[in-house]
């Protein structure tokens, strides 16, 4: 096979307010390849994938598809050069038939406003025979498959869009063993139709099994471009991290009393299979794992959030019944989500309205009457502590900052005196500056003698910032580190491959 | 540089405009009211003679009690249809109870109440436990309602219910009659619920961002439930001054009132969308499509056009709702 450039980017930088999502990256990716790409969170996978789709636009750098300039100025333009998408959230039409779902773009016309019917069964038919499909039929709706076959037909939507480079995106999270089978089987016979691959995944194994080669990036910047045949799995890994924070183990100095949080078995369906875990008084519990791994999942169920199917829950050496988000806060847990907008603010009400949310009955009398200098004077109060940036606990949540917006999260949880807190993502989306503030208040809270279960995905802030590290995978605990076994090498072997 | 300065300047411009948008969306319904007393009156002088702005409230009662309870249900996302129907059934029953069944009369007003605890109930228990949209579930009951009053009082008109019926719709406290004193107390008592206590924080709460309350540990199902089963009372408290103040049942009692309780709500700047409004603005409402109605009457607008002037009033609380909308998601 003559090596030929498909799509080659030269010094491609972006910026943002206050961070370099990337600099001066190099890509090529040749027609009939499966490239590789892979870092940690905030590496710049996204911004780059977002470049090649014509999401957004690079500062500066250039873009050639088959060796000639492009400008990629918005996806409509990107999809008409031959590059599609397969998404992580499936966006197929589960109540259309498979035929109208792949050519919902270009559906064949007869008459004005008529749909040629056998044209396009016709045509259905033999793209669902490239993705291994065609026992389906082509008037089958799209709510009678299965996760694996949904994504097949994505693939065959690209492919009548006469697509030449598909990019994935983790399209494994939803799949079982064998759909993943079946797809690394598609994407190899596509391969031999000459169809480029761009294959984004935090999942080591699978870049090593599907990849011809594999670009790394990690802070912007690309490490390198090597072939998967020619570099160990250990020193991918190195990559990934960067060699600094290899070696450094977090080494956690702190004694801590008795069990405070204890959960035990707890099941739901696929998602969580027989979790257990305990935390001591002060202590930070890490929860790390990809995407799918369930460690959000956890936090919600462990807040009543989610019904369990199974399992117990102790505080304080006493079995607590915990159905409803209600009976979480009596026994006195706090659950910071992981996205601050759609369920941990009341994004156009006050700050003070915010803070007193999680426990109105204390600013009540008895007949349900509200003191509402009370309620100033515990936000102020909260405003004070927590260094809020705003000028009056009456302006709107929503003219603040995110930092100062996960302040306010904060802060309504601790008008609560909560003992154990539920932490998932509480640094995603604000500041450098900010996000050491966060850390400090939580190291406070912890301090105070709490139990903080700090759910990341993250894995280096989840190595640097817990006392014991929990890391899961498929629904299931796939690792457990003490205090100083652990590095953010481990943790990302242990959520990517499993260790025992 | 040029391009920095003007850019600030056009946002400060924006600024301006947009807090000045701020205070005409949020006082403007009272300068609105006092225009249209004022047009109203030159237009016809009888409109500001005691006579006629007493008959104007009267009129607006059965509305205004019913609206203040849709106050409560609209803020928590939710919509009530059923609320003139409730006001026909509860009359059905409790009169036919007096009547035919010769209860007490206080035993008829028990029933009259029953009637709206229990329709309010089924439509909040739908409309929250069983997650069944509200304008739909109170459609239903709705119909099922209107086909009971009929059935319950086998399509008879009620004339001389007991004496204490007319005491309650001629009587008058002080100079205010009855009915007007009812509205009052229930604006009143509506106004310090919603905003003075918890489970007005609650549906504001609700209504704001219904993940975020159940996360904060407040029971979005119950705080739902509550909000239909005041609106149901309250339509039957309603039925109650109507029947009353006519000393009469008659079948088409309160039809169209769920559409002129819902105007007034959306009018005094209650969002559809659920988390804004206050009973200020209610108030204002009714006020509003009372003195539309009355000044429709004074004028002597015939009645199909009456129709389509309210209609038309609707559409456009309903556009300047959405308006809102946009101004405060663009903000």
């Amino acid at each position: 096979m003559a090596d030929q450039t498909i799509l080659e980017l030269t010094d491609i930088s972006k910026h943002f307010p206050g961070v370099i999502a990337l600099d001066r990256v190099n890509f090529s990716l040749q027609k009939g390849e499966v490239h590789g790409i892979v870092g940690m969170n905030g590496a710049g996978k996204s911004t780059l994938m977002n470049i090649i789709g014509g999401v957004i636009q690079p500062d500066s750098g250039v873009i050639r598809i088959n060796g000639q300039m492009k400008q990629l100025t918005n996806p409509a333009e990107a999809q008409k050069l031959g590059i599609a998408f397969i998404h992580q959230e499936l966006s197929l039409f589960p109540n259309l038939d498979l035929a109208s779902n792949i050519f919902i773009y270009s559906l064949p016309r007869q008459l004005p406003g008529f749909v040629d019917d056998r044209k396009l069964e016709h045509w259905a038919q033999s793209v669902l025979e490239r993705v291994g499909l065609g026992h389906l039929k082509p008037k089958q709706k799209v709510s009678t498959l299965s996760p694996g076959e949904k994504q097949l037909v994505e693939i065959a939507r690209c492919l009548a869009q006469e697509a030449k480079i598909l990019v994935f995106d983790e399209p494994t999270s939803s799949l079982t063993g064998r759909e993943t089978e079946t797809l690394f089987g598609i994407i190899r016979e596509l391969k031999d139709q000459d169809v480029s691959i761009i294959y984004v995944s935090h999942r080591l194994e699978e870049v090593f099994k599907i990849c011809d080669r594999v670009t790394v990036l990690r802070d912007g910047k690309r490490v390198d471009t090597v072939r998967t045949n020619a570099i160990s799995r250990h020193d991918l890994v190195k990559m990934i991290l960067g060699h600094e924070a290899a070696d450094t183990a977090h080494i956690s100095r702190r004694e801590f009393d008795s069990v405070l949080f204890k959960a035990v078995g707890i099941r739901r369906g696929a998602v969580l299979q027989d979790i257990s875990l305990e935390i001591r008084r002060g202590e930070i519990l890490g929860l790390a794992g990809i995407l799918g791994s369930g460690r959000t999942e956890l936090g919600r169920s462990l807040f009543g959030l989610d019904r369990i199917d199974a399992g117990e829950i102790w505080i304080d050496g006493r079995k607590v019944r915990i159905r409803s988000p209600q009976d979480a806060i009596k026994n006195g847990i706090a659950f910071i989500t992981e996205n601050r907008r759609e369920e941990g603010l009341l994004a156009n009400k006050p700050v003070v309205d915010n803070i007193v949310l999680a426990n109105l009955r204390a600013y009540a009398s008895l007949l349900g009457w509200m003191h509402r200098s009370q309620e100033i004077r515990a936000a102020e109060q909260q405003k004070e502590k927590l260094n809020i940036a705003t000028p009056t606990v009456r302006r709107l949540v929503m003219y603040l900052s995110g930092g100062n917006q996960q302040k306010v999260v904060l802060g309504k949880w601790l008008e609560t005196s909560s003992r154990v807190w539920i932490m998932d993502e509480p640094t995603r989306g604000i500041d450098v500056g900010a996000k050491e503030e966060v850390y400090r208040l939580i190291r406070a809270i912890a301090d105070q003698g709490a139990a903080v279960i700090f759910i990341s995905s993250e894995i280096s802030e989840v190595a640097r910032f817990s006392d014991r590290v929990l890391v899961m995978r498929k629904g299931k605990v796939a690792g457990s580190f003490e205090a100083g076994t652990f590095t953010a090498e481990s943790i990302l072997i242990a959520a990517t491959e499993g260790v025992s | 540089m040029t391009t920095d300065r003007q850019l600030q300047i056009g946002s400060q411009g924006g600024l301006f405009l947009h807090q000045l948008s701020q205070i005409a969306l949020r006082y403007g319904i009272y300068l609105v009211l006092l225009v249209l007393c004022f047009a109203v009156g030159t237009i016809e002088p009888s409109f500001f003679t005691l006579q006629n702005l007493s008959t104007l409230l009267l009129e607006s009662t059965s509305v205004g009690i019913i609206a203040v309870g849709m106050t409560f249900v609209i803020i928590a996302r939710g919509i009530d249809v059923s609320v003139g129907a409730i006001v026909a059934l509860a009359s059905a029953a409790g009169i036919t109870s007096i009547k035919l069944g010769g209860q007490p009369w206080w035993v008829g007003v028990l029933i009259m109440l029953g009637v709206g605890l229990v329709v309010g109930w089924i439509n909040g228990f739908s409309s929250s436990r069983l997650g069944m949209p509200s304008f739909l579930v109170t459609l239903a009951t709705m119909t099922v309602a209107r086909g009971l009053v009929t059935a319950v009082s086998g399509g008879r008109i009620w004339y001389d219910l007991p004496n204490i019926f007319q005491g309650l719709g001629m009587g008058h406290v002080g100079p205010i009659p009855n009915s007007v004193a009812i509205m009052l107390i229930a604006f009143l008592v509506g106004y310090l619920i919603l905003s003075k206590t918890l489970f007005g924080r609650q549906v504001y709460a609700v209504g704001t961002n219904p993940d975020t309350a159940r996360v904060s540990g407040i029971d979005v199902e119950r705080t739902v439930l509550l909000t239909f089963v005041l609106v149901g009372l309250l339509s039957s408290l309603s039925s109650l001054v109507l029947t009353a103040r006519m000393n009469t049942f008659t079948a088409s009692m309160g039809t169209g009132y769920e559409f002129s309780a819902i105007a007034a709500v959306v009018i005094g700047g209650t969002s559809l969308m659920g988390g804004q409004g206050n009973m200020g603005g209610t108030i204002v409402g009714v006020l509003i499509m009372a003195v539309i109605n009355n000044a429709l009457n004074l004028i002597g607008v015939d009645a199909y056009y009456q129709d389509i002037i309210r209609g038309s009033i609707i559409f456009l609380a309903v556009f300047l709702d959405a308006i809102r909308q946009r101004y405060i998601e663009s903000a």
